[in-house]
Formats: structure tokens, sequence, C-alpha cells
């Protein structure tokens, strides 16, 4: 069971090794709390639909499942829309037109595919929280890096004073160049790291 | 096989079944939380483009104008006017003063401009041009763009010119 949960944050990490979600993962990262609220709300969604799907696999014909997990999942995904606008309104006009779209993330859809409608409750709630939790962590460092070079906060908080004689914010990494340029660095250190420990490099 | 077209249709209509009500109830759970936001977000908005106002009062729908009243020689209008930026539908509201010759202030309610660039359109730099900002009879105002988000720029214009027009049919 701590086996499922663990290899979404690293080892089978939704972004960075299935290369799953990347419309949300690049879209949102302009700053580390967008990021982060992307990240859980995803999580949210994916916990519940897989609980959900978990339960009723055996009820669910294969012929009509792509369907049934498409309605779980927007269902889900409409309940966070509706909750973020009545209790989280600054969230959610941050993250705007994004929270609809989670609906089409493939990684929410590709776990109750591969895993969710083949294993009993518990095994699916790690897994889908792992999963979750590894998304999430991956859109803050990624929101995390391209707010402070592109505006040089962090959380929003002023970590490097703009100014006549100051920090100079590099436009592009709050665009969307600077997104791809961040992922593909984070990717690349990502398999950097695992090839040192393997110890072929 | 028919059997399994008589499950198929059960469980399909069975999972949508229950999830139009699940939506349901959490739609009316939070219905009121919303609009109590929206309506909260509306009335800042008109007392930052009209500071010096004690109330206001609704004078048209769609456009949606308000009138401010009290305050004296600093009354106005302000207009809910929209229009399309760079990458989506810009929402703002546009204080007008009573004779209609004068801008007031800006509010940005709603945009999904550029961060970095476009989204300067609700930085003060870029919305103190507007207060007191004369409004010429024929070409209505000229706006000071932001380097770098001409079109953001072009668009608040627009949508300025298009809230004046508003105001003058109703003036």
């Amino acid at each position: 069971m701590l086996k499922e949960f663990i290899k979404g944050l690293w080892k089978d990490n939704p972004v960075l090794r299935q290369l799953l979600g990347m419309c949300p993962t690049l879209a949102v990262t302009t700053t580390a709390l967008n990021g982060m609220a992307m990240g859980l709300a995803t999580t949210f969604v994916v916990v519940s639909a897989g609980i959900v799907v978990s339960l009723s696999r055996k009820l669910i014909p294969k012929q009509v499942r792509i369907p049934v997990f498409t309605v779980i999942i927007a269902t889900f995904v409409t309940v966070v829309d509706m909750v973020l606008k009545a209790y989280f309104p600054q969230l959610s006009s941050a993250l705007g037109p994004y929270v609809p779209l989670i609906v089409v993330n493939c990684l929410i859809l590709g776990r109750q595919e591969a895993f969710t409608s083949k294993n009993p409750i518990h095994l699916a709630i790690s897994d889908t929280f792992g999963m979750g939790l590894g998304f999430t962590f991956i859109l803050i460092v990624l929101g995390s890096v391209r707010e402070l070079i592109g505006a040089g906060t962090w959380f929003g908080t002023v970590i490097f004073p703009t100014g006549p004689a100051g920090f100079k914010p590099l436009v592009i990494m709050v665009l969307p160049a600077g997104a791809f340029i961040t992922l593909g660095l984070i990717a690349a250190l990502y398999n950097l790291i695992n090839l040192k420990v393997k110890g072929e490099v | 096989m028919k059997n399994l077209t008589i499950k198929m249709l059960l469980v399909l209509g069975g999972v949508s079944v229950i999830s139009a009500g699940f939506l349901g109830y959490v739609y009316t759970a939070t219905y009121d939380r919303i609009e109590l936001n929206r309506e909260k977000r509306v009335k800042e908005a008109i007392y930052k483009v009209l500071p010096e106002i004690d109330d206001y009062e609704k004078i048209s729908a769609e456009p949606d104008i308000f009138k401010g009243t009290g305050g004296g020689v600093k009354s106005g209008y302000a207009v809910l006017a929209g229009g399309m930026g760079f990458q989506g539908e810009i929402t703002m509201m546009v204080g007008v003063n009573e004779e209609v010759n004068r801008l007031m202030g800006i509010s940005v309610l709603e945009s999904v401009e550029t961060p970095g660039l476009g989204d300067k359109i609700k930085g003060i730099d870029f919305r103190k041009q507007f207060r007191g900002m004369p409004i010429l009879r024929q070409k209505g105002i000229k706006v000071n763009a932001i380097t770098g988000a001409t079109i953001s720029s072009d668009a608040v214009e627009k949508i300025i010119q298009k809230a004046i027009k508003d105001v003058k049919r109703i003036h």
C-alpha cells in the first residue's frame, strides 16, 4: 500500500515520468500559489474519482467505462469549481478557465483506466493520492522557479526587490515559453538524478 | 448480448442521474455565496472608481450603470463594461463624473491578460492616468499604452469608449 503511494511522488511521477497533464502544468504555473492551488484541486478530483471508480469497478461494463469515468470526473471538477467560487473567489479568478479544464487532464482519466478500475479501494486511494501529491509538488517547483525569476517574488512575498538598481525580472519566465524552458530543465535534472542513483553517469 | 445492452444503459443512466443530483445539491448549497461574492466585488469596484460617494443606485441594467449619490461635485456614474482583451474577456468598472466630461477612474474586475505584461492594466501605474482624464467630444479618450502590451491597452481604451457611450445615452 505504501509502495503505491510512494511511486507517484518520484519513480512514476505523473509530470516528469509519465508526462501527463501537461496543459495545466504549463499554463497555470506562473506563480507558486497558482501551481499549488491547481495541484491540490487536481489531487482532490483524482482521489475522489478514484474512490468512486474503485468502489463501482465491478458494476461498470468495460464497453462504457470511459464515458462513466468522464461523467464521474466532470462531476467532481464542477464541484471544485463551485466551491472555489463560493469560498476562495480570489483563487478562483486567478485560475480562471483552467479549473473546468481539469476534466480533460489525462492524468486523472489515466489513473482510473490504469489503476483504480482494477484495484480495491485502499490501493486506489494510496495510488491516486500519491499521484496527486507528486503532481502538486512539481507544479509548486515549476511555479516557484518561474515566479522567482519572472517577478522576483515567492508565494507573493518579495524575495528580490525590483527597482532601478535592483533585480530585473525576466518576463519570459512568466510567459508560455518560460514554462517550456523550466519544465524541460526540471525533467532533465530528474533524469540526471535517476541516472546518478543508478550509477550510470 | 441483450443483457449487456440493458446493463450498459442502466449504468450510464444511473451514473448520470446520481451525478446530476449531487451537482444540484452543491449548486444550491453554494449559489448564495457565489452571488454574494459577485455583488461584493461590484460594490468594491464602484467605491473604487467613485471614491467620494456615500451610496449608489442601479439606474440601468445591461449595460449595468450605477449612479453615485452624495459626495457633491465628486459624484458620478459607474458603468460595468466588458470587451475582448488579448487572451479573453476583460470586465471593468468605469467611473465617469456627473457632467460626463471627465473620467473618475477604472477598476478591472475580471481579466486573463498575460502576467507581467497585459495584466499591468490592473496596476496603479496604468490606472492612475484615468483619474480626471478629460473626455473629448470627438475622440473620447486616448490611452497611454503599456510597453509590450499594446493589445491589452487598446482593449481597455475600447471598453472605456463603449462605457462612455452607454452613459451618454442615458445622461
